[in-house]
C-alpha cells in the first residue's frame, strides 16, 4: 500500500503537466489525457465510438503477447543449453563463439529486411525477429553465469561427495540461475521492443500494428493508448517471468522479490 | 558428554582398522607454468594418529595450505605418498570434510539443506537425513536458523553451518583452512571453544591451517611449524613439531600456555635450519 502511494506522484505529475500543456496550447498535435482516457476505454471495452479500434484490445494484446512469448520461449530453449555447453566445452566454444561474436552486434532492426525476404510478411517473421533479439542476452548471461561459478563451490561439492557428472545439476546450474534469469529479463524486455518493430510491417494485428496504423490515420490518442498497453504488457510479462522462475527454483535469496 | 550414536556412513569402505588418520610420506609438490618450475613443498613427512588434532602454522607461502589441499584431494602431490585412514588419496571425498575460510556454502540452499547436502549425496533415507541435520544443526547452535539462507547469516554463523555440513558426513578427517581467519576475535574465540567441544565429542582427526599461534596452542595436540617458501629459495617444509600437553579447556593466560606461544613464535621467526 505504502509502495503504491509512493509510486503515484510521478505519473500524476506527468498527467498534470501534459494536461496543462495541451490546454495552454503549448502542445497542439497531441490530445489531452481525458481524450486518451476515452480512447483507452473504447479500445478496451468498445461501445463508445464504434470505429475500427473499438473493443479490439484483447485481439491485439493476445497477438502481440503470443509473438513475444513464442519468440522468447524459442530463444530461451536455444540459448540456455547453448550457453551451458559453450561454457563447459572449450573446443565447442572455439568452434562457435567467433561466429556468434560477429552476429551479436548486428541490431535486430538490421535483420528485418532479410527476415521479411526469407520468411515473408506475417506473424512468423515477427517471431523470428523476437527470437534473434532475445537470444543473445540469454545466451551471454548463461555463458557468463556458468563460467563464473565460484571454484570454491565446486570444491565444496566435491568434498561433500558430488561426482563430476552430477556437478552440472547440483552446483553449476543452480549457481548460474541468477545470471540466466537476469539475461531472460533483459531478453523479454527486448522482445517487446522487437515485436513493435516486427508488427510495423505486414501484420494486421498486434499492438505494434495498432500504433503504426493509427499514425497513418492520425489517431494520436490511439497511438498513446497503444503505448500505454505495451508498457503494461511488458511489465506483466516481466512479473510473470519472475513468478515462473521463482516457482521453478524455490524461494532463493538470489532472485529479486 | 552424551554418548554419540555412530552414523551409518559408507565412505571409506575398507579403511584399515587402526590406520593413522593422515599419513604423509616424503610429500612434494612442484608447479610448472610457462617452463618455470616452482617447488612449493619438499619432503614433508607427517603422521596424524586417528583422532589427533594437529595445527599447521608458518609464514605465508610456506605451503601449509597446499599441504592441506593435497590431503583434501584438490591438488595432487608430485612426490611422496598421501594416505588417509590407510587409503591413498586420489580425489576429494566425504571422508575428508573441508572447512574453508570463506565458508563455501551453497547460497541457494537453506542452512538445513546445506547440512543435508552430504547425507543426500550418499543416498541416506529421508529419516536419516532429517535426524542428521537435526543433530548437527543443533550441535552448532543454529536450530532457530534452519530455514535461513547463508546470506542472511553472520560470518560466524555461516562458518558454523559449514562445520555442521561436513560433520554430517561423519568424516574421518576434518581439514580446516584458516577457518576463523575472517572472523572478529570474539566470534573467533567462541568458535574455537565450540570446535574443541565438537572434537572431544566426535573425535575426528583434524588438520588445521592457521596464522594464529594462540589458536594453534589453544586447539591442538601438536603444532607443526613450517618454513621455507618462494621468498626463501627453499621449498616449504616442516621445521619443528611442538606437542601441546595441556588439558582442555585451556587457559590462554596460563604461564605454560604463554611459554608454548613463545616457543612457537621463536620457531616461526627464527627457524633453525
Amino acid at each position: 500500500m505504502k509502495k503504491l502511494l509512493l509510486a503515484l506522484p510521478v505519473p500524476l505529475l506527468i498527467l498534470a503537466a501534459w494536461s496543462l500543456a495541451v490546454s495552454q496550447r503549448w502542445l497542439t498535435l497531441i490530445p489531452g489525457p481525458f481524450e486518451v482516457l476515452l480512447a483507452l476505454i473504447d479500445f478496451t471495452f468498445g461501445n463508445l465510438y464504434d470505429d475500427a479500434y473499438s473493443g479490439t484490445l484483447l485481439t491485439h494484446l493476445i497477438a502481440s503477447a503470443g509473438r513475444v512469448l513464442g519468440g522468447f520461449a524459442l530463444a530461451a530453449l536455444a540459448a540456455v543449453p547453448l550457453g551451458v555447453l559453450l561454457a563447459r566445452y572449450e573446443k565447442l566454444s572455439r568452434l562457435i563463439e567467433p561466429t556468434l561474436g560477429v552476429l551479436r552486434p548486428i541490431p535486430v532492426t538490421a535483420w528485418v529486411p532479410l527476415v521479411l525476404i526469407v520468411f515473408g510478411l506475417g506473424s512468423h517473421s515477427a517471431i523470428i525477429l523476437i527470437f534473434i533479439g532475445s537470444f543473445f542476452p540469454i545466451f551471454i548471461n548463461t555463458l557468463l553465469g556458468v563460467k563464473r561459478v565460484p571454484p570454491r563451490l565446486i570444491e565444496a561439492a566435491q568434498m561433500l561427495g558430488t561426482s563430476e557428472r552430477e556437478m552440472l545439476y547440483k552446483v553449476i546450474l543452480p549457481a548460474a540461475v541468477p545470471s540466466v534469469f537476469a539475461g531472460m529479463r533483459i531478453a523479454l524486455g527486448l522482445a517487446w521492443v522487437v515485436v513493435v518493430v516486427g508488427e510495423t510491417v505486414g501484420v494486421p494485428n498486434g499492438l505494434g500494428s495498432v500504433i503504426t496504423e493509427a499514425r497513418e490515420v492520425s489517431r494520436t490518442e490511439i497511438i498513446i493508448t497503444g503505448m500505454i498497453f505495451i508498457g503494461l504488457a511488458g511489465l506483466s510479462t516481466d512479473k510473470l517471468l519472475t513468478l515462473a522462475v521463482r516457482r521453478a527454483v524455490g524461494r532463493s535469496p538470489l532472485l529479486p522479490s | 558428554m552424551v554418548a554419540v550414536q555412530p552414523l551409518e556412513v559408507d565412505v571409506t569402505p575398507s579403511a584399515a582398522a587402526g590406520a593413522p588418520g593422515v599419513e604423509l610420506s616424503a610429500v612434494g609438490k612442484r608447479y610448472e607454468s610457462g617452463g618455470k618450475v616452482t617447488e612449493a613443498l619438499r619432503d614433508v613427512s607427517l603422521t596424524l594418529p586417528d583422532g589427533e588434532f594437529v595445527s599447521l602454522i608458518g609464514a605465508s607461502g610456506c605451503g601449509k595450505s597446499t599441504l592441506l589441499r593435497i590431503v583434501a584431494g584438490f591438488e595432487r602431490a608430485t612426490a611422496g605418498r598421501v594416505m588417509v585412514s590407510g587409503q591413498p588419496v586420489s580425489r576429494p571425498g566425504p571422508d575428508r570434510g573441508v572447512v574453508f575460510q570463506d565458508y563455501g556454502l551453497f547460497p541457494w540452499l537453506t542452512v538445513a539443506a546445506n547440512v543435508a547436502y552430504g547425507p543426500r549425496q550418499r543416498g541416506a533415507t529421508k529419516a536419516e537425513v532429517e535426524a542428521t541435520v537435526d543433530r548437527f544443526v543443533r550441535m552448532v547452535g543454529l536450530d532457530h536458523f534452519r530455514d535461513r539462507y547463508p546470506n542472511e547469516l553472520s560470518g560466524g554463523m555461516q562458518q558454523r553451518v559449514a562445520i555442521a555440513r561436513v560433520l554430517a558426513n561423519d568424516p574421518a578427517v576434518l581439514l580446516m583452512d584458516e577457518p576463523f581467519g575472517a572472523l572478529d576475535s570474539l566470534t573467533r574465540q567462541t568458535l574455537q571453544e565450540e570446535l574443541i567441544k565438537v572434537w572431544l565429542e566426535l573425535r575426528p582427526t583434524v588438520m588445521l591451517v592457521t596464522h594464529s599461534v594462540e589458536e594453534a596452542v589453544f586447539l591442538s595436540d601438536r603444532v607443526v611449524v613450517m618454513g621455507g617458501g618462494p621468498s626463501h629459495a627453499v621449498p616449504g617444509h616442516v621445521t619443528k613439531i611442538v606437542p601441546i600437553e595441556l588439558a582442555h579447556p585451556r587457559d590462554v593466560t596460563a604461564p605454560a600456555f604463554n611459554d608454548l606461544k613463545r616457543e612457537l613464535l621463536d620457531a616461526i621467526h627464527h627457524p633453525a635450519h
